[in-house]
């Protein structure tokens, strides 16, 4: 009740302050009138009893201030006046704002920007009930181990097992399934001639939306009576699909669509903003029940769903009451390795690794993300980056904080001589500081906002769907809103401290000489500090640099240059393997009769651009056995690939149309798979196959193709083995036989033309749909930009960096030349008189130089081992770039020490043109 | 013992409620009733006296009221609320609590 009754009280003396301030004016008066006329009653005089009464009194003024201060509102009332002081202040010196504000928001709009990133990428909720609450079963982004075999730490599972867990392990409320990738499908109306869009879509079981407790903003979403084979064929959409392609039209729910020439119905629409619980480039659009992946994949019994082995599935739960992650993971773990033994046939070396074979639960209520973990460490140096670019601004802004205090020295001396507490007037300057650190930060949020929008645009060229929002969203400006506030405190408290520190008689004095005083060492050291950091800055921005441009130099072992570059679904379109090769005959014949058309193919993979599939082999005659556990990459491409992506075939032949079913089945390898398997022997003719009893000489190689970069030209790459499509070898049924009719069908288009490739996208578009209108091309590029592409994310960090590189070395300019030409004005007394003895204007500049230098030279001794010392830590991030590049940090120095010398030369020459005359009769 | 003027430390708003649960008083006779009741160890003076009053008006425990004094003049009483009258039980039998606590052990 006391707290209420105070509350109230500071309330009422809020809102009537005027009348209570009148009041106790009175009562006070009343007070001393009673006390003299008490004493002058004694026998006092009245002149003596004013005396003694106003003596014990003391300032009436004080007193009052002691009964106002008692409540709470006084506290928010002198914050008030402490804000409006404040204001007036920085209306006051304009320049001041404007260079402070902008230096701010450059800072914080930074790290804005940077958070922005983080927090779509790592912090993001996805927008389910109770993400918190959400687990995987596993962990990592697995999609190589389709065809059985053991992955360590498992991360997705066949649908065998998880039906398995659903059903015997009570650990979970809820265990959903869903496939991950997301192929994409033909889809269209059967009520209406629109023409077929392409759609991304992904199985998920029956009780995956109830799982992710999410429910329907339209219609009803999959429910455990769908996941079931003789259920009819249903699907939901995504509510941005619904939007984009049909309009919002609700007639679509409860409509026939069909998908692959499937009819399947429209059950529903997702909520707005769900794209699936796997953060994806291209996410899926439409969900189907797991029950109708047979139907689509047209394999009837031998269907990935009831294969056992092929592990394509990802698993998410909700713990039962009481389960705790760690006894749930040994369980499962346990559980996977009893059901490997006893429902696989695992032959002795996996058997040997059966106790390796482990179940990891890992949190995914931000969404299972492919790309999390390769942003992680270009993350973790942006946010330094951008923090260090804070601390440089944080630099200035106490520079110039402290030169204001010096100026102010007469006025702080006056304050506290006339009884303002130190804690007053720091107060007073926290206040205005905090002011200044909202308001940047306002202009920050703006700046954030430009950046990120950008930052978005270059990672996610070329994706359907930017899984991150640039927008500012609650938790971002609530970063910001604590960002300024912590910027405040960081650029304020010193000299905040320092500048109250006035001596009032000195500086009543009036003596504005300078004197080697706290403020221009802290000065310097502030400048020094700033150096350092932005050599520190410019260095990795420049490391990172000369790492992309390795990068977009490598060798990449092909030729982008005048070509374009298309991916393609034909199983989507209807076609079963065995009209394949024709098609791709056909495809192939009438691309090349195209008028500047060079040639043209069609491949499963293509360098930077899907990759790959990963295989063991056998090697007829070998039977050693480390020729089965090198990971070896398979290909498959119609006769013109080679000379199509400009990859030259060292020795023997590329492939040729007179390669069919019916010749021997043949193989090009590149030259680390000839010189890995047969060192300097010559590999053509030499037969090998995949690492399965009996497939040792499935294909006899033919020919030897130089090496190209299928993947991040980082990486070393596996051995790799080229096969025409026209070939096929047939397997037992088990998931070589899948692999083996999955890989036939081709997903990318390469046309090498003369000109310029970019005007050739239509062409290409033209020529497929008068082959077949179901032929949609999914994303047509020129080859050189989906180069391009693969270094999107090492492109952003070289760009970002060095923005913030020249940021800091900005910020770091200005505090050096604000610093200098600060002590010039404060010194022109002294300069005055040194002229006056005879310096010259050399002598003069040098002096001036000779300090301001003595700051940068500081800087950078302090700077380069710290540069020098985060190159080597950076190292394993970056592509062919030393650990101690010379040029770059050697770079980075001359350009910082030209900067330093120009901000410093601007007021040393003012400083030289000062007329001895009129300096000294400044004071 | 205290010098003359000094007061044991949190004493003064119990003191304040003593003086007024007799009757209504101002400001001055406040002061003048503490001084008397302590035989002149007590001296307070307006610098404490009137926070401590705006203090207790504002938690609800005296209420102040204008009215006219015996010389005809306008003065601000203050009046002890049931609130206040609470307090100060409570508050008395903290301190008779503590006084013995200190008795004991400077006996000891």
């Amino acid at each position: 009740m006391l707290w209420w009754n105070r509350l109230v009280a500071g309330f009422s003396a809020l809102v009537s302050k005027r009348r209570k301030r009148a009041e106790l004016d009175e009562e006070l008066h009343a007070y001393m009138q009673v006390a003299a006329e008490e004493r002058t009653r004694g026998g006092m005089s009245e002149a003596e009893a004013w005396k003694q009464v106003r003596a014990e009194m003391g300032s009436v003024e004080t007193v009052k201030t002691q009964v106002n201060s008692v409540g709470w509102d006084s506290w928010l009332e002198s914050a008030f006046w402490d804000i409006r002081y404040g204001m007036r202040q920085l209306y006051r010196s304009p320049g001041f704002t404007t260079v402070a504000l902008l230096t701010l928001a450059l800072g914080i709009g930074a790290n804005t920007a940077v958070f922005t990133l983080v927090y779509g990428v790592v912090l993001k909720q996805l927008p389910i009930s109770h993400p918190e609450s959400l687990y995987r079963v596993g962990e990592g982004e697995f999609y190589c181990c389709e065809w059985g075999g053991l992955q360590g730490s498992w991360g997705t599972f066949d649908y065998q097992f998880y039906k398995h867990i659903r059903d015997t392990d009570t650990s979970f409320e809820q265990l959903a399934a869903f496939s991950g990738s997301a192929p994409t499908y033909n889809t269209r109306r059967a009520d209406s001639p629109q023409a077929a869009q392409t759609m991304n879509g992904e199985y998920v079981s029956g009780n995956y939306f109830a799982t992710l407790g999410i429910s329907a903003s339209q219609g009803r979403l999959i429910s455990p009576f769908d996941d079931n084979e003789n259920a009819p064929a249903v699907a939901v959409m995504g509510y941005e699909a619904w939007q984009n392609h049909y309009g919002a039209d609700l007639s679509v729910i409860g409509s026939k669509l069909l998908i692959n020439e499937l009819p399947v119905t429209i059950v529903g629409i997702t909520p707005p903003g769900f794209g699936g619980a796997r953060l994806a480039q291209n996410p899926p659009e439409l969900w189907m029940p797991l029950s109708q992946q047979p139907a689509f994949e047209g394999n009837g019994r031998k269907s990935l769903l009831y294969s056992s082995g092929d592990a394509w599935l990802y698993v998410i739960g909700r713990l039962g009451a009481g389960q705790t992650p760690s006894a749930v993971q040994s369980r499962l773990t346990s559980e996977l390795q009893q059901w490997l033994r006893t429902e696989r046939e695992l032959g002795q070396d996996d058997l040997a690794k059966l106790n390796q074979q482990h179940i990891q639960l890992t949190h995914v209520g931000n969404g299972v993300s492919p790309f999390r973990s390769n942003s992680m460490r270009g993350l973790v140096l942006l946010s330094s980056a951008s923090v260090l670019v804070l601390l440089i601004a944080c630099a200035n802004l106490a520079n110039l904080l402290l030169v204001r205090a010096a100026t102010r020295r007469h006025q702080t001396a006056l304050c506290i001589s006339l009884g303002a507490s130190r804690a007053r007037l720091m107060r007073a300057i926290f206040a205005e500081c905090t002011l200044l650190s909202l308001m940047g930060a306002a202009l920050g949020i703006a700046v954030a906002y430009g950046v990120s929008k950008g930052v978005l645009l270059i990672v996610f060229r070329g994706a359907n769907l930017i899984p991150v929002s640039a927008a500012p969203s609650f938790p971002i400006l609530a970063f910001t809103f604590l960002l300024s506030l912590l910027t405040c405190v960081a650029f304020s408290l010193m000299p905040a401290w320092i500048g109250t520190q006035a001596d009032p008689a000195n500086g009543l004095h009036g003596a504005n000489r300078a004197r080697g005083s706290h403020t221009s060492r802290s000065q310097k050291v502030l400048v020094s500090i700033q150096a350092a950091v932005s050599l520190v800055l410019l260095a990795i921005a420049g490391l990172v640099t000369e790492s992309l441009m390795n990068l977009e130099k490598a060798d990449l072992g092909f030729r982008p240059q005048g070509q374009i570059v298309a991916s393609i679904d034909f199983k989507a379109a209807g076609y079963t393997p065995d009209r394949l090769p024709a098609l791709y005959q056909q495809v192939q014949n009438r691309l090349e009769q195209v008028p500047g058309v060079v040639s043209a193919s069609l491949s499963l993979n293509a360098p930077q651009k899907f990759c790959c599939v990963s295989m063991n082999i056998s090697i007829a005659g070998n039977s050693e056995k480390w020729v089965g556990n090198i990971d070896t990459l398979m290909e498959r491409a119609t006769p013109h690939y080679f000379e199509t992506i400009g990859t030259s075939v060292v020795r023997g032949r590329a492939f040729s149309t007179s390669d069919t079913q019916s010749t021997p089945h043949v193989a090009v390898v590149d030259e680390t798979f000839a010189r890995r398997f047969f060192g300097d022997a010559n590999p053509i003719g030499q037969h090998f196959g995949l690492s399965l009893e009996g497939h040792s000489s499935d294909y006899e190689i033919v020919g030897v193709a130089k090496d190209a970069k299928y993947r991040n030209p980082a990486n070393v790459q596996d051995p790799m083995f080229f096969l025409p499509f026209s070939q096929t070898t047939a397997y037992a049924p088990s998931g070589y036989q899948r692999l083996e009719s999955g890989t036939l069908y081709a997903q990318v288009i390469e046309v090498r033309v003369n000109g310029t490739p970019a005007a050739y996208q239509d062409t290409l578009r033209k020529v497929l749909a008068e082959i077949d209108p179901k032929l949609a091309l999914i994303h047509v590029d020129t080859y050189t930009d989906q180069v391009a592409m693969q270094f999107n994310q090492e492109r952003l960090i070289a760009r970002l960096t060095s923005l913030f590189g020249v940021l800091a070395l900005l910020l770091a300019s200005v505090g050096l030349y604000g610093v200098t030409a600060y002590n010039v004005a404060r010194r022109t007394g002294e300069i005055g008189i040194r002229m006056a003895l005879g310096a010259d204007r050399a002598n003069v500049i040098r002096m001036v130089l000779k300090s301001a230098m003595g700051q940068a030279i500081v800087g950078l001794c302090v700077g380069l081992p710290i540069a020098i010392f985060c190159g080597r830590l950076l190292q394993h991030q970056l592509y062919e770039v030393s650990r101690f590049d010379p040029l770059v940090l050697g770079g980075a120095t001359l350009l910082l020490a030209f900067f330093a010398l120009i901000a410093a030369i601007i007021p040393a020459r003012r400083a030289a043109s000062v007329d001895p005359n009129h300096a000294l009769r400044i004071d | 013992m205290p010098a003359k003027g000094d007061l044991v430390q949190g004493t003064l708003e119990m003191l304040i409620l003593k003086t007024l649960a007799l009757q209504p008083m101002h400001g001055f006779g406040i002061s003048v009733r503490i001084e008397q009741m302590s035989q002149g160890i007590f001296h307070v003076i307006p610098g404490s006296l009137f926070p401590a009053l705006n203090r207790l008006e504002r938690e609800g425990r005296i209420k102040g009221e204008w009215r006219s004094t015996e010389n005809n003049r306008r003065g601000r009483y203050y009046i002890l609320t049931d609130l206040g009258r609470k307090a100060l039980k409570e508050e008395m039998r903290a301190w008779g609590r503590q006084v013995d606590a200190v008795a004991r052990i400077l006996e000891a």
